[in-house]
């Protein structure tokens, strides 16, 4: 641990502000670390790293795919996060994309044969795939939040801003990221996480 | 496809957008669009990369799993049609047969229900949800073959927005829509429901006559009389060359499509399991205290007559209408069983329970759950 006042040498009394920084995702020839300030610039690192497609646009995210925030190519890395992800871009429309069987579409369920290849790499893009639609499928958050709390109810809370309801759900038990498994799987595509968010802000406006 | 795409988005969409002619029914437009392509929406908030799943491809496995008893419901058709004048045909004629009584209230129920879909989506101004896509279905499959068109179209109309869209839309609804469907016609029309005389067509042409014998009863209609010797056998009912509704009658067809449901994880095994448990439950009990020759037929009768395989699989397990909880669907697809074999077996006035049994349940939903979320409580506040 870094502390100001220990040891002798004249490094200890000055702060490292440099990090460790990993460089992630399909869309990077050569993933590795780095050793840089906190709030680099992502072009100073993976300027000349980022494959170059005919037609994929990449999409850099400051931090992970999953909890991230998209950044642009000459965006900063954000001060609390150690990770950097690029990921194609999925804005091409796929005709009858939705029936046809795809092999390079990934699903944690067994309607697409991506459960079939197990060892299967994939180079997953942003489409989203769908409007949102309401909660319709039951039971598939709970297998993907392994905490005694019941996600959907939880959520509803939420959308219906019920306090009371929220608290004895859970609501001060967790984050948005805990959620962020549940908004990939999510067929509704409902923004799980956002959701969230508000409901923390509800409550912290509510006994501010 | 880049050319039909193109087409699309510049010369046929901007007469739907704001300042087209028909920005009215912009909806609808969207509704093609995306049954046409997935589009190159990204995700802007959350997660940026999202599973392949969402509630078209559900839906579609769905309707593939409704396959296998569509089509030998349309060769049943057929097959107890020619039976019942007495003339012998092929696999194909007797399919034939079925097709063309059959394609007709499929395509008058999809039409109904569909148009009132996309009514409300564009005046509620959301998109339009593809929970029809499967109602659209099973309403035809749970009906007899002689309904009259017309009473399809009412029915349908009647389930889409009383039992849908009054509540919400898709995702809100307490009750199942096709059997509300079902339900709206054993009510409203019951003559065109019951009896022996609706299920099989026969209508007959020149020529044609009913043979000397003929009883157009369905298995459970048998029963309710009293007369178990005229019972088919089991292998009979299990492969399902028996009158009924259309889709119901093939027990083996049925599980061909509870195999596809489950195999995908679409339908809910726990609450199929759980319907059976308590369908044989409540069998067992009446062998125990048999007072009458009904009460007596073996438990696992009850499983391949009448709409039980049929409910099981494709009407208890719909998500919505369900329990929402894991617990709550063990007990709310036990006591589906339990009470489809009171209503058979007690209920001198129906003698099929499976449609009543799984509304009534539907209501109880909502009740099981808020028990199940009580006990969540509970448990974090004691954790507190």
């Amino acid at each position: 641990m870094w502390s100001p006042s220990a040891g002798c040498s004249k490094r200890a009394f000055m702060t490292d502000s440099r990090k460790v920084v990993a460089l992630t995702g399909s869309e990077v020839e050569n993933p590795r670390y780095y050793r840089v300030h906190a709030g680099v610039r992502l072009d100073n690192i993976a300027g000349n790293n980022v494959l170059q497609e005919e037609g994929v646009t990449p999409r850099f995210i400051s931090g992970d795919a999953l909890t991230g925030e998209k950044i642009s190519a000459n965006g900063f890395i954000g001060f609390y996060d150690s990770q950097a992800t690029v990921i194609p871009e999925g804005d091409k429309p796929e005709l009858i994309g939705w029936l046809i069987p795809n092999m390079q579409r990934f699903s944690v369920s067994r309607t697409w044969p991506s459960f079939l290849m197990p060892w299967k790499k994939y180079r997953l893009d942003t489409n989203i795939r769908s409007g949102e639609r309401p909660f319709v499928i039951t039971g598939l958050y709970e297998k993907y939040l392994p905490m005694d709390i019941l996600p959907m109810q939880l959520l509803k809370a939420i959308m219906i801003n019920d306090i009371d309801m929220m608290e004895n759900l859970g609501i001060y038990e967790v984050a948005p990221e805990d959620f962020a498994l549940c908004e990939f799987v999510c067929p509704s595509k409902i923004e799980i996480q956002s959701v969230i968010r508000d409901g923390l802000d509800n409550i912290q406006k509510e006994f501010a | 496809m880049k050319a039909l795409h193109n087409l699309i988005e510049k010369k046929v969409k901007p007469h739907f957008e704001q300042d087209g002619r028909l920005s009215k029914f912009y909806r609808t437009f969207e509704a093609f669009e995306t049954f046409l392509f997935v589009k190159g929406d990204v995700t802007t908030r959350g997660s940026h990369i999202r599973d392949a799943m969402e509630m078209k491809r559900t839906m579609f496995h769905v309707l593939i799993a409704l396959i296998p008893a569509l089509l030998f419901g349309m060769w049943n058709v057929g097959y107890q049609h020619y039976q019942a004048i007495g003339v012998d045909v092929d696999v194909l004629e007797a399919f034939w047969f079925g097709v063309l009584r059959v394609l007709p209230l499929i395509i008058v129920s999809y039409a109904a229900g569909l148009a009132i879909e996309f009514l409300f989506a564009t005046i509620r101004d959301h998109e339009v949800n593809e929970g029809f896509l499967v109602s659209g279905l099973l309403i035809p499959l749970i009906i007899p073959v002689t309904t009259p068109l017309w009473m399809v179209a009412v029915a349908t109309v009647f389930a889409v927005i009383i039992g849908k869209e009054v509540f919400g839309g898709t995702g809100m609804n307490i009750l199942n829509p096709a059997l509300l469907a079902r339900a709206f016609l054993f009510f409203a029309y019951p003559a065109h429901m019951s009896g022996d005389e609706v299920w099989i067509y026969t209508t007959l042409q020149e020529g044609q006559q009913l043979v000397d014998g003929f009883s157009g009863a369905t298995p459970l209609a048998v029963l309710a009389t009293g007369e178990i010797q005229s019972l088919p056998s089991a292998l009979e009912m299990f492969l399902g060359n028996i009158p009924g509704s259309i889709g119901e009658t093939s027990t083996l067809a049925i599980l061909l499509g509870a195999f596809v449901l489950i195999a995908t994880g679409v339908g809910s095994l726990r609450i199929m399991l759980s319907v059976v448990a308590g369908g044989m439950f409540m069998g067992l009990l009446f062998n125990l205290f048999a007072v009458n020759e009904f009460m007596e037929i073996p438990a696992y009768y009850h499983l391949i007559m009448g709409g039980f395989a049929f409910g099981t699989v494709y009407m208890a397990t719909d998500p919505v209408s369900a329990s929402q909880t894991g617990t709550g669907k063990y007990v709310y697809g036990f006591l589906i069983g339990v009470i489809t074999l009171l209503i058979r077996v007690v209920n001198p006035a129906f003698p099929e329970g499976m449609m009543l049994a799984i509304l009534f349940m539907n209501v109880f939903a909502p009740l099981i759950d808020h028990y199940v979320v009580r006990a969540n409580v509970k448990r974090r506040l004691k954790r507190v």
